[in-house]
């Protein structure tokens, strides 16, 4: 989906803890999440510190979204 | 380390009044094995079925399957599983061949979706599906499970695991007295120099409740990789738990003949040195777990001063990401890899075949696919139930396990996947 938003010439992020398969298919701005069953957030944290993470990862997602990217990039967010 | 493996070949089967092996016949008290699985009060009720090859039978809600063995020396068969922890891969093995026991338990579906969702598994005896696995050509000893309601799934799996290994006791006690077909002996003793190196570098699927494999008895979940003797291996120290993916699993009867195992030892000494076998776990959640996990492989692959190394791996998904991350660490750190799995590449072999992929992974046997459509025919007979449960992530779909069963894929046809090259799936090029 990424690659397909980019052909049409729309910017996207893709927030996975899978990285590097995100890079191997050709995604081009990628935030590591926090794990492949919940991506977004830590269910195992207090609910204060889940939505924390949240926050930042889509925080750094937008920062990326806004930036110009010549290869992929894969940002550590947490 | 020596493993001596008398093998004793069995032909037909029946219930009789006593246990015991006349010859190559076997027979077997039903009631007697009944009562012996009946002894854990998680069963409310156990019956056990004869299923011979040929037969127009369906196995339902099969769980795992073994080989039914009696060691004369060096501890207990499946040591660690429903009998005390000892020291497995050395003294007289008694294995019985042509017959295995295997278990057939419905799970309660108390849970939608999710991973770890129990799902039900079909084994044909005869029809397309029956080239899957060697079990279509073999005698099983069914043992069906009935759960008493309203217990913790985590009794259930453990009391169904367990069964399966008193019941290959029992019926492996038979060979006591009786004389073997057939000696092997198992030892990593007559490495010879010049020749390379090889390590078995083996994958399981070990990631929590009803998708465990079990080492000693012990959950693998929250291991790194363990350097293991090969022969631990055939004795069965390692023991199947995995109730939610039929299709990519591994029987303990897979583990205990293990074909990479037989194949490596037949090479031993002769084209090359097999120096250990390294076993871990995949499908941590995280890239950190995955690259942790993987550089242990290869460093122990490095310790073992392997020259060459054969991959194997169990599941399916992310799982893929630390295998093939220890295949790319192997070829970077000068040893050859080869890898055998299945692909995937959808309903008309054109999709991506493989999850995920690395450029230094140069060297692959593929096993064919799970991702074809079928239509099981109808059967004159069903053993372990009256319904096939399809779809557990959609609630379930009970089907009338006799009837024509058509579809989409095989995920929840037994060993489907075949993904250490057991069945006749293969793959061609065209």
């Amino acid at each position: 989906m990424s690659k397909e938003l980019d052909r049409y010439g729309i910017p996207n992020v893709l927030i996975t803890a899978m990285t590097t398969l995100a890079k191997n298919v050709g995604a081009n701005r990628i935030v590591a999440g926090t794990k492949i069953p919940h991506p977004c957030g830590d269910p195992t944290v207090s609910p204060k510190r889940d939505r924390e993470i949240g926050m930042l990862l889509l925080g750094k997602s937008f920062e990326l979204l806004q930036k110009r990217v010549e290869a992929p990039v894969i940002v550590q967010a947490v | 380390m020596k493993l001596e493996m008398q093998t004793y070949k069995v032909t037909d089967a029946r219930f009789g009044p006593k246990t015991c092996l006349c010859g190559d016949q076997l027979e077997i008290a039903a009631e007697a094995l009944k009562a012996a699985l009946l002894e854990d009060p998680i069963f409310e009720d156990a019956w056990i079925e004869l299923v011979k090859p040929g037969e127009n039978t369906r196995i339902i809600h099969v769980a795992d399957v073994l080989e039914p063995r009696l060691k004369l020396t060096g501890g207990t068969a499946y040591a660690g599983t429903a009998a005390p922890v000892a020291k497995l891969g050395w003294g007289i093995t008694r294995a019985m061949e042509g017959v295995t026991v295997m278990t057939s338990c419905q799970f309660p579906l108390r849970r939608h979706g999710g991973l770890n969702v129990v799902r039900d598994a079909a084994l044909d005896m005869s029809g397309p599906a029956s080239g899957l696995t060697p079990f279509s050509e073999k005698i099983n000893i069914v043992c069906c499970l009935k759960l008493k309601p309203d217990l913790d799934e985590d009794q259930y799996e453990e009391s169904v695991r367990l069964a399966g290994a008193k019941a290959a006791r029992f019926v492996g006690e038979t060979m006591r007295d009786a004389e073997p077909n057939e000696t092997r002996t198992f030892t990593l003793d007559g490495a010879k120099p010049g020749l390379p190196n090889v390590a078995l570098l083996y994958q399981v699927h070990a990631v929590g409740l009803n998708l465990n494999s079990f080492f000693y008895g012990m959950p693998f979940s929250n291991l790194l990789p363990i350097l293991v003797h090969p022969n631990e291996i055939l004795d069965g120290a390692l023991v199947d738990g995995n109730w939610s993916h039929p299709a990519v699993k591994t029987p303990t009867w897979y583990h205990t003949n293990s074909r990479l195992v037989h194949e490596l030892y037949d090479r031993h000494g002769k084209t090359l040195n097999f120096v250990g076998f390294v076993l871990y776990r995949g499908r941590f959640e995280e890239m950190q777990g995955k690259v942790r996990c993987a550089n242990q492989v290869v460093n122990t692959a490095q310790m073992l001063h392997a020259d060459g190394a054969v991959v194997s791996w169990e599941g399916a998904g992310n799982a893929f990401i630390e295998t093939m991350l220890v295949v790319k660490g192997c070829e970077q750190a000068g040893i050859k890899a080869a890898l055998l799995t299945f692909e995937h590449g959808g309903l008309n072999g054109v999709d991506e075949p493989l999850f995920y992929s690395e450029a230094e992974a140069d060297a692959i046997v593929s096993s064919g696919t799970y991702e074809r459509e079928i239509v099981l025919p109808p059967v004159s007979r069903v053993v372990g139930g009256e319904l096939f449960v399809i779809n557990p992530e959609e609630g379930g779909i009970p089907l009338d396990a006799r009837g024509t069963i058509e579809l989409h894929d095989r995920l929840q046809l037994y060993c489907a996947a075949n993904e250490y090259g057991f069945t006749k799936n293969s793959c061609a090029d065209f």
